[in-house]
């Protein structure tokens, strides 16, 4: 995990482990010596290899063969959302197709009309970072987060000239940095991931927290909630490289997945559910499919080499868009596992990355302080 | 202390592994079969992919108050006017 924000996490890492519910000490049983533990783990480990192995039957890619290969690409910049002072952090679209929030370094959270890409309304944050925002389902507020540790909601006043930040309602409180968050099914419930290595659901109205998620080792980076058709289900990716597949109401990681070499910036559900797509500093994108239980293809070029920051699906999940910190975005066909266009216009690190909710467009923000939709 | 926290955080990863051993898997081939499927079927409604009947897509509408599309009309305009005249000589 690098860079001048999560290297002052480093040293809540070791923290992860001991901040965990079931303190009260147990008996100790004869058997269960630290080294009979770990010699057990690494057994089900292997056994678990062995059993996602087995079914390792064919590629991906060698069952998309006789699907048509895509055509010519043109996707262009058609809209460009200039304001920000700072780098963009994260964006979100609102289930309305045209407004967008986005939040930048420089602690500004705006939504905006992308049709027109006019500022609808603005709120400074009390600190800087704001790396997390998402738009809440009924249109009516926004959620953001940061440096400050906390995710807070501000309902959206019709009223322009009215002050945003005083009706700001903070909902989440971690010991660390707020890296994403996003409203479950309604505006009623918030899903956050920190720097303090966790995930947790929280009642907007009344600030509880209703279930943490523990499992990552180190920084959660991401996160994102399984479409509603399939049940209660998320999954995070974060700095100890691992994906993990959480069950909400119960707390526990159901499934985890560990094959890329660098920290996970990016986990996206596949619209169907049934996969998600990363994105990695390791300069691939990688798609798993959640029953058969392991990786299934991986995206890369050798002529890539830095991070892919933010991925995210066309409609049919069969386009992924990656945004990549060597300022540009990659769009692979996820069938055939190739590369199919590639979109220049950033001036810097493409950092969000979100396909709207009808598919016709997409948003990327950048550290060049713009916003871009493409179509 | 450590040695006890070491010993539950062991236990609660054997836990932990016995429950991802024992998910149902089906083999990558069907799988694979089901995603693209999937895409195949949902191809046609895909704006990004195949594209949409011009006019449908809002983003790839000129706005309306673009100053060029405005300066265009005009001479538009002016070139009908010309004709006109010319016709009714």
């Amino acid at each position: 995990c690098v860079g001048p924000i999560r290297t002052a996490s480093l040293l809540s890492q070791r923290e992860h482990l001991s901040l965990t519910p079931e303190m009260a000490t147990q008996e100790v049983q004869p058997n269960e010596t630290l080294s009979n533990l770990k010699a057990e783990s690494d057994t089900l480990k292997t056994k678990l290899e062995d059993e996602r192995a087995k079914l390792h039957d064919v590629e991906l890619h060698q069952v998309a063969e006789k699907v048509d290969g895509l055509g010519q690409f043109i996707m262009k910049t058609r809209r460009t959302l200039k304001g920000h002072g700072n780098k963009v952090l994260c964006m979100d679209w609102c289930k309305d197709k045209r407004r967008i929030v986005s939040s930048s370094q420089d602690g500004k959270v705006i939504v905006w009309d992308a049709f027109t890409t006019n500022k609808e309304h603005a709120v400074t944050m009390p600190c800087t970072w704001v790396m997390a925002c998402a738009y809440a389902p009924s249109g009516c507020a926004v959620a953001c987060g940061g440096l400050d540790n906390k995710c807070s909601v501000y309902p959206l006043s019709l009223d322009k000239n009215e002050n945003l930040a005083a009706k700001k309602k903070s909902v989440a409180m971690h010991t660390n940095y707020l890296s994403a968050c996003s409203f479950t099914n309604s505006d009623m419930q918030i899903l956050t991931s920190s720097g303090d290595g966790t995930c947790a659901l929280w009642d907007v109205e009344s600030g509880q927290l209703l279930q943490s998620f523990h499992g990552h080792a180190a920084d959660v980076l991401c996160l994102d909630l399984a479409p509603s058709e399939t049940g209660n289900t998320f999954i995070s990716g974060g700095c100890d490289k691992k994906a993990n597949v959480w069950d909400m109401r119960s707390g526990q990681c159901i499934q985890s997945f560990e094959t890329h070499e660098s920290d996970i910036n990016s986990v996206r559900y596949y619209p169907s559910g049934d996969a998600f797509a990363s994105g990695s500093d390791d300069a691939t994108c990688r798609l798993y499919d959640l029953r058969a239980d392991r990786e299934v293809a991986i995206y890369s070029k050798e002529s890539i080499i830095f991070g892919a920051s933010s991925v995210d699906f066309s409609l049919s999940g069969r386009l992924l868009f990656g945004g990549y910190n060597d300022y540009t975005i990659n769009v692979w066909d996820v069938l055939k596992g190739t590369r199919v266009s590639i979109l220049f216009g950033h001036e810097n690190r493409v950092s969000a990355l979100r396909v709207s909710p009808d598919g016709t467009a997409f948003c990327s923000g950048s550290w060049d302080h713009t916003l871009r939709v493409w179509a | 202390m450590t040695s006890n926290s070491n010993l539950s955080n062991m236990r609660r990863l054997v836990d932990q592994l016995k429950l991802e051993a024992s998910v149902e898997r089906i083999k990558v081939s069907q799988a694979a079969a089901e995603l693209q499927q999937y895409c195949l079927q949902n191809a046609a409604k895909d704006a990004l992919l195949v594209g949409v009947p011009t006019g449908s897509n809002p983003f790839r509408e000129p706005r309306s108050c673009n100053l060029f599309q405005g300066q265009q009309n005009i001479r538009i305009m002016q070139r009908k006017t010309y004709i006109g005249t010319q016709k009714n000589d």
